[in-house]
């Protein structure tokens, strides 16, 4: 190996065991980063002050201590990757990423009281949030946590909330168009990543809202100042006050009554009856939760994404297995009832999101990576796709080969329902459209599955025409 | 009198232009006349002519409006994320709004407070 190759291969290794997260590049305060696959927080002198206080204040010790904030600890400072860093610390790894666009009502509701229950105690504390991005929170251990350590500064009196405008774009306008105008518009968080512009959510917002107080101050009121004073500097203006503790207090005290006054009733959509009339007997149904929990208890898996997961009655079954669910489902009224049962029940194992797998999350963000695609955060080691074939071939034109290439791509194990065309629930896709899927049959499906996974187990489900599979990856029998 | 209307006009004509220049002639100019904020006070408390009244009414309207226009000014902006100038401003125009709603809400809590308490002792 000559010096050029050895400068090369020594280059390949570093970029290899040092690697800045995509998502963290916007605060100055410091960054993430991976070395060696292990995430660390390198923490800039100028956020020194701060980081201080966070933690004499006590305010470190109340948020973890609740629940609120990601816990971490000290890690090496040689670990550190620029000569600006004050400190290194490696915080707690969340188990899976998500992001607000797939979040459903209830999802998006609870990360914006818990970002503003932040906020109060920050506030007690002599500290304040210096941002309010969505993408501060994640869901961990089924429930909603502040990511960011960096996130918190000391307050200055009577200084205003810098982060007020980004909490309304982030939090109280999607969620107010989903509520009030349509539920499918907390899409528009994917299309607007640094929130759903004010004027926007103003505009598309209906009259009545004029009529509560709260809708029109920080929605219909803010749009307008917004635009009126646009980027205009009033920096160094001539008065010491401007707003005290109090008002702060009564502002976020708004927003949580604004906040927490909004409901949404998932009902009405096809899906979110679903259970009652999908077509099962009784027997079949059990029969076919008995075949899904054998195969399933034969993997022993750790992680499953159970795509198509309705209310989640599979997920549950694999959560109870000791497996880490994510939960997928396209339908914004399932998701949202399997979130209120997860909620009820307290269930730490399942993480219900709402992804349409015909348009599945793509990278996005800064040069399409700062918020990762739904693909690069697999693959899981068992994905469930239950009753879901038919949807993605008949419902949605998507060729079996297609979907068996994407499949095997986010998948080691697969554990799959094939619907025939003679089924019900088939029937149902074809009743108002010609049939042109000659190519969806069984012994075609086996043919372009077969090519990309090796079959370990057919079961015929009992009293249907329905046959589960359990396939594995050629990589996965190669890593075995 | 009319000196310190005067005045009052000119402030409120500087706050509201946000014109900091102004606002320190203005002040000069009220060290010269001798209107301090003492013979001030020292004139609104002495008995007042209707004409006066009138006029200390309408004074008295506009410096309201000139500190409300003034509130709209903050000092401190800074984060790395941009707050926006409006979301400043509609957070100091609100301000007093919210803080007397979070007062009416304590005050409410306190008062439903005591009258059970005085309920309670009242049935023992």
């Amino acid at each position: 190996m000559d010096g050029k190759d050895r400068a090369r291969a020594l280059f390949a290794l570093q970029a290899v065991s040092f690697r800045p997260a995509e998502a963290s590049f916007r605060d100055p305060s410091g960054f993430l980063f991976f070395r060696d696959g292990v995430l660390y927080r390198q923490i800039n002198w100028s956020y020194r002050r701060h980081h201080e206080r966070l933690l004499e204040s006590g305010l470190y010790d109340a948020l973890v201590g609740d629940g609120l904030l990601i816990s971490h600890r000290d890690a090496a400072a040689d670990l550190a990757l620029t000569a600006e860093a004050y400190r290194v610390i490696r915080p707690e790894p969340v188990g899976f990423v998500s992001y607000p666009y797939e979040w459903c009502f209830s999802q998006l509701r609870d990360a914006a009281l818990t970002t503003l229950r932040i906020q109060r105690q920050a506030l007690a504390h002599g500290m304040i949030l210096k941002d309010a991005s969505a993408y501060n929170i994640q869901y961990d251990e089924g429930r909603p946590v502040h990511i960011d350590t960096l996130s918190f500064e000391e307050y200055q009196k009577d200084t205003p909330w810098v982060a007020y405008r980004q909490f309304c774009e982030h939090f109280l306008g999607p969620l107010l168009l989903m509520s009030q105008v349509d539920i499918h518009l907390g899409r528009l968080l994917a299309t607007y990543l640094d929130g759903v512009p004010l004027a926007l959510a103003s505009r598309l917002l209906p009259r009545r809202t004029w009529l509560r107080f709260s809708r029109l101050l920080h929605i219909h009121l803010h749009a307008w100042l917004v635009k009126r004073y646009g980027r205009r500097s009033i920096r160094g203006s001539h008065l010491d006050r401007s707003v005290s503790r109090r008002s702060l207090d009564g502002l976020v005290g708004s927003l949580e009554t604004a906040v927490d006054g909004l409901d949404w009733r998932p009902t009405g959509t096809h899906w979110a009856d679903y259970p009652s009339e999908h077509g099962y007997s009784d027997e079949a149904l059990a029969e076919k939760k008995r075949l899904t929990e054998r195969m399933l208890g034969r993997i022993e898996p750790k992680v499953v994404w159970d795509l198509g997961s309705n209310v989640g009655v599979y997920s549950r079954l694999a959560a109870s297995m000791g497996a880490k669910v994510i939960a997928i489902d396209s339908d914004p009224a399932a998701t949202e009832l399997n979130y209120r049962e997860v909620k009820r029940r307290d269930e730490r194992s399942i993480l219900p999101l709402l992804v349409d797998l015909r348009n599945p999350s793509p990278g996005l963000g800064w040069a399409g990576r700062e918020r990762s695609s739904l693909e690069s955060r697999g693959p899981a080691q068992v994905v469930l796709a239950l009753a879901l074939v038919h949807h993605l071939a008949i419902g949605g034109n998507v060729p079996l080969p297609r979907i068996a290439d994407w499949l095997a791509r986010v998948a080691r194990h697969l554990i799959i329902e094939f619907v025939p065309k003679a089924d019900p629930q088939t029937q149902r896709l074809l009743t108002s459209r010609q049939d042109v899927f000659a190519k969806y049959t069984q012994p075609e499906f086996e043919r372009e599955f077969e090519r990309r996974f090796r079959v370990v187990a057919t079961e015929p489900i009992t009293g249907t025409q329905r046959t589960l599979y359990w396939m594995t990856t050629r990589e996965c029998e190669r890593d075995a | 009198m009319a000196s310190e209307m005067v005045l009052v006009w000119w402030h409120a004509l500087c706050l509201v232009q946000r014109k900091r220049t102004f606002l320190f002639l203005g002040f000069l100019r009220s060290l010269t006349s001798g209107a301090t904020s003492a013979n001030l006070a020292e004139r609104w408390a002495a008995p007042v002519e209707q004409g006066e009244f009138n006029a200390l009414r309408v004074g008295g309207r506009l410096l309201a409006v000139a500190l409300l226009v003034s509130l709209i000014a903050p000092r401190r902006a800074f984060a790395y994320i941009d707050p926006l100038s409006g979301s400043i401003v509609l957070q100091v125009l609100a301000a007093a709004i919210l803080a007397a709603s979070l007062t009416l809400r304590k005050l409410r809590t306190w008062m439903g407070r005591t009258v059970r308490e005085l309920f309670s002792r009242f049935r023992q």
